[in-house]
């Protein structure tokens, strides 16, 4: 079964403040995602592949094209669907990036626990990530980027959403806590989940990369 | 299923209004023929139950009076306000007191506007169940003190009067006495304007985890978008009385499609 389906996504973006310049950045993308695998996009910078990520979870309003979910639920169209719907719709969808988007104030446990998970196993998959135990209980504002990194993925690992999107969420971390990090995602394959993940460096985790797609001024290219 | 709460065509006009009216320019809120002001015009939304909506703009967009319609002190010139699909936009005498006391919960700015500073921080909080027809001391004494203490002021300070409390534990008794009596909808006019920074976190910290617990709906008004991002997940960007961008936070955040929008997000300082 086929878990997100993209056709023909296009994005770009009319900076008002800049002459209304017109910067496309997603030039047609087609993209289908089996239900359990793992699909990583590599390119050089700029290439298109967070905004393929940001318009599947609809933090980035695509232009043209449809984004199927299907994984979970009823098909919703990320693309087309009403502010409500989408907001149910990520239930279903989670999206981790490479910063912390959360309030800096609350503890690490803490944040990992309003995601629906007991503190016990919040403090599991801290640990698990490598995040020591003397900093579970406090506030992200004052950790260092790989630190923030790995509660950024724990909040993401905590609920068993079906798709899960990946951005450069290894990026800070050391081999180690990298290692760590690609297993817990692996883990979640293993369970089922669909994952499209943004790497640089593609993992060698076996039994987790399944295919590599490479992206080039907002196009698929053969890897 | 019907919303908890469905705004339709709502606008509030000061004046005669006119057929020049209709064709205002963009950003215009008052029309040269007719000399009518528009304080906000044909605003929708939608809220559920448990959702949180950010209204940002600059000043004079019109988010406060929107908040002030959804809060009933004054009735529209047109448009609908559903609550629980009653429309209560033209409420008057004693439905409109009794939705104010039971159903509607609002922190102003200003704790002047919502407190009587003269009064005790119990006596504040009570008001409201007073109103709804409290009669046992002892009950509206302790659920006073529960509320008091729910929004994590000290035990010992209830009687204190109002006007000797900080800012931000002001804003503390607006929210307590906002929430006694278990309102279907909470609206925050700038709750946390005008603290300075460590208690506008705590504020912010007290309702998120009110939130949390009591999933509640909730309308907050800022013009600090850092605030709505950390408090709404959906938000309607307002300007000249109009609703320019309704979206999702952290789309309108990360992706402004209207000039304004982008002028606004841009000018954030993060």
């Amino acid at each position: 079964m086929i878990a997100l389906e993209i056709c023909g996504l296009h994005k770009h973006f009319v900076g008002h403040l800049n002459g209304g310049r017109r910067r496309s950045v997603l030039r047609g993308i087609d993209l289908a995602l089996q239900e359990g695998s793992c699909t990583v996009l590599r390119g050089p910078s700029g290439s298109g592949k967070s905004s393929v990520l940001r318009c599947c979870y609809r933090t980035y309003r695509a232009d043209a094209g449809q984004i199927l979910l299907r994984a979970g639920g009823e098909e919703v169209d990320m693309a087309s669907a009403g502010d409500r719907e989408i907001l149910r719709a990520r239930g279903r969808i989670g999206l981790a990036t490479q910063f912390l988007s959360v309030v800096p104030r609350v503890g690490a446990a803490d944040l990992v626990c309003e995601q629906g998970m007991s503190r016990e196993r919040a403090g599991e998959t801290l640990d698990a990530l490598g995040l020591p135990p003397a900093l579970h209980d406090a506030a992200p504002a004052t950790f260092s980027g790989g630190e923030r990194q790995i509660v950024n993925l724990a909040i993401a690992l905590a609920r068993q959403r079906p798709v899960l999107l990946l951005d450069e969420v290894t990026a800070s971390l050391d081999p180690r806590r990298r290692g760590r990090a690609l297993t817990a995602i692996a883990e979640r394959k293993s369970a089922g989940a669909t994952l499209l993940a943004v790497f640089h460096d593609v993992p060698e985790t076996p039994g987790l990369v399944d295919r590599v797609l490479e992206m080039r001024d907002g196009r698929l290219v053969a890897a | 299923m019907t919303a908890l709460l469905e705004v339709d065509g709502l606008t509030v006009r000061y004046g005669p209004g006119c057929e020049h009216c209709d064709y205002l320019p963009a950003g215009e809120v008052s029309c040269a023929t007719c000399g009518s002001v528009f304080g906000c015009r044909d605003v929708c939304l939608q809220l559920d139950r448990g959702e949180v909506l950010g209204i940002v703009g600059e000043s004079g967009s019109g988010k406060s009076t929107v908040l002030s319609c959804l809060n009933l002190d004054f009735a529209p010139t047109a448009g609908r306000i559903l609550l629980d699909g009653d429309d209560i936009a033209g409420a008057d005498g004693s439905r409109r007191r009794r939705l104010r006391a039971a159903d509607l919960g609002i922190v102003y700015q200003s704790p002047q506007q919502g407190l009587d500073l003269a009064l005790s921080a119990g006596a504040n909080v009570a008001g409201r169940l007073l109103a709804l027809d409290w009669r046992s001391y002892e009950e509206v004494r302790s659920r006073a003190l529960a509320h008091h203490i729910s929004v994590e002021l000290a035990e010992e300070r209830i009687d204190d009067p109002a006007r000797a409390f900080s800012g931000g534990m002001r804003q503390r008794v607006q929210l307590a006495r906002a929430l006694i009596s278990t309102p279907k909808l909470l609206l925050l006019d700038e709750p946390t304007s005008g603290l300075d920074v460590s208690v506008q976190a705590r504020i912010l910290d007290l309702i998120r985890r009110i939130r949390r617990e009591t999933e509640l709906a909730m309308v907050i008004v800022s013009h600090d978008l850092a605030v709505i991002r950390m408090l709404a997940e959906r938000v309607i960007v307002m300007r000249g009385g109009r609703v320019i961008e309704p979206g999702l936070t952290d789309q309108v955040l990360c992706d402004p499609q209207h000039p304004y929008t982008q002028l606004l997000v841009s000018s954030q300082l993060t």
